[in-house]
């Protein structure tokens, strides 16, 4: 793989962590996806050798600052989903794309749940049901972004 | 098959290395070890990061702006003006009022002396907020001499309260936020409640309400001060729904006074005192 591979692989994932943290109106924001979740859940997918664990900590941590959580806190929650993707790529390559899609809300299902749990571990909490939301509409646009991911994967000749 | 195994267990031993690196890190943040004071040099590093992000909202809002008729801006400032006008009346009114409670406390030798307010402007840098943390960025730093602790105020009433000072800008919590409660009252009743967020911008609850208790859709909340983080007398929200079916509590919606989704000017009061 050629430096614009790296390129390719680290950008998509810092776009995906600033799309999170884009300002949008209220309404978009309650359904915006967990974007970070499907691109990370690609590469683990597509490249299970050259996307490390390790990435997930980072990027994680960095939702941490910028969403000034507990340091740790998104690291954890992406960490342990990106382990269960590692494990899972080979049953997934298998899937179809609603499966894999099905397969996506899952990962996103234990993203929040953990957040949620360690979030009323250590605050008295009050969130309305539509915290639960983006669990659908992630697994909703994996296939646009396994299209798109997919397009420079071949393009740069990532392997 | 042994190497295959032996990958595995490579893999979910990083796995765990990496799920106690987190722990200890989330850890040491709670305790207040050496951690917060990290973040908060990284919160000022990726600082260039959020002002790239609002960019294309402010672009739009730019061209927006650009793209006005005259027309209409000599109509907005005309009822700028005209609310101008009416604001300094009133201030006028109030000033007076201050003199005559400054001398019905002297006749009363009362030790409470009537403070003279600062209140310090600060822009707002509004990133989309997590579902878990409805925080803005206020472009003041350590310097202009914000506090932890402090309210947040806009215009329609409070907006939030400051959690993190860093050395170029600073963090303000929500009243939407999940974490955040403002002790109220009811300006009809002179009832007391606590306003909670839950994660939405345009919708607040009171908890713990009695399905009993006497609440109109429409009433107006008001802060207390008590607990002493929030002054008083600044508007929380209006009640919008009231939904008694469910339990013994009743879930009360409100509508947040500031539009917090689109705060764009605050004011952070600091009492005399604190100077």
């Amino acid at each position: 793989m050629n430096s614009y591979g790296y390129l390719t692989l680290f950008g998509s994932m810092l776009l995906a962590v600033l799309l999170m943290i884009m300002p949008l109106s209220s309404g978009l924001a309650t359904v915006w996806p967990l974007w970070i979740v499907v691109v990370l859940g690609y590469w683990l997918y597509a490249l299970p050798h050259r996307v490390s664990l390790g990435s997930a900590v980072f990027f994680g941590l960095l939702l941490d600052v910028f969403n000034n959580t507990l340091l740790g806190q998104h690291a954890l929650a992406l960490v342990t989903v990106a382990y269960i993707m590692e494990k899972m790529h080979h049953q997934m390559r298998l899937f179809f794309w609603w499966q894999q899609s099905l397969f996506m809300m899952f990962l996103t299902a234990i993203y929040v749940f953990i957040l949620y749990i360690v979030q009323s571990f250590l605050f008295e909490i009050h969130l309305s049901w539509h915290y639960w939301l983006p669990i659908f509409t992630t697994g909703l646009v994996w296939p646009l972004v396994f299209g798109v991911l997919r397009h420079y994967r071949q393009k740069f000749r990532m392997i | 098959m042994s190497r295959l195994y032996r990958q595995t267990s490579a893999t979910f031993l990083r796995f765990l290395t990496l799920l106690l690196l987190c722990l200890i890190l989330m850890v040491l943040d709670q305790k207040q070890i050496i951690v917060p004071r990290v973040k908060s040099v990284l919160q000022t590093m990726v600082t260039p990061f959020e002002y790239a992000v609002v960019a294309p909202s402010r672009a739009v809002a730019f061209v927006r702006d650009y793209l006005t008729i005259q027309q209409q801006l000599v109509t907005a400032e005309h009822s700028w003006q005209e609310q101008r006008l009416l604001l300094k009346a009133q201030v006028q009114q109030v000033n007076a009022l201050k003199i005559q409670n400054q001398q019905l406390q002297t006749l009363l030798d009362s030790p409470v002396v009537t403070r003279e307010d600062k209140f310090l402007l600060a822009n707002i840098v509004q990133l989309k907020s997590d579902a878990l943390s409805h925080e803005v960025l206020l472009n003041i730093g350590v310097h202009s001499g914000v506090m932890v602790g402090q309210a947040v105020v806009a215009a329609e009433g409070i907006a939030g309260q400051i959690v993190v000072v860093n050395s170029l800008n600073t963090r303000a919590m929500l009243v939407s936020d999940s974490r955040s409660a403002v002790p109220v009252i009811n300006e009809r009743t002179q009832e007391n409640f606590i306003v909670v967020g839950t994660g939405l911008a345009d919708s607040l609850a009171l908890m713990n309400v009695s399905s009993s208790a006497d609440l109109k859709v429409g009433d107006r909340l008001i802060s207390s001060g008590m607990g002493g983080h929030f002054p008083a007398g600044f508007p929380v929200g209006t009640v919008a729904m009231i939904d008694t079916k469910v339990k013994t509590f009743a879930q009360i919606t409100v509508r947040p006074a500031v539009n917090l989704a689109k705060l764009q000017l605050v004011v952070i009061p600091f009492e005399a005192s604190a100077i």
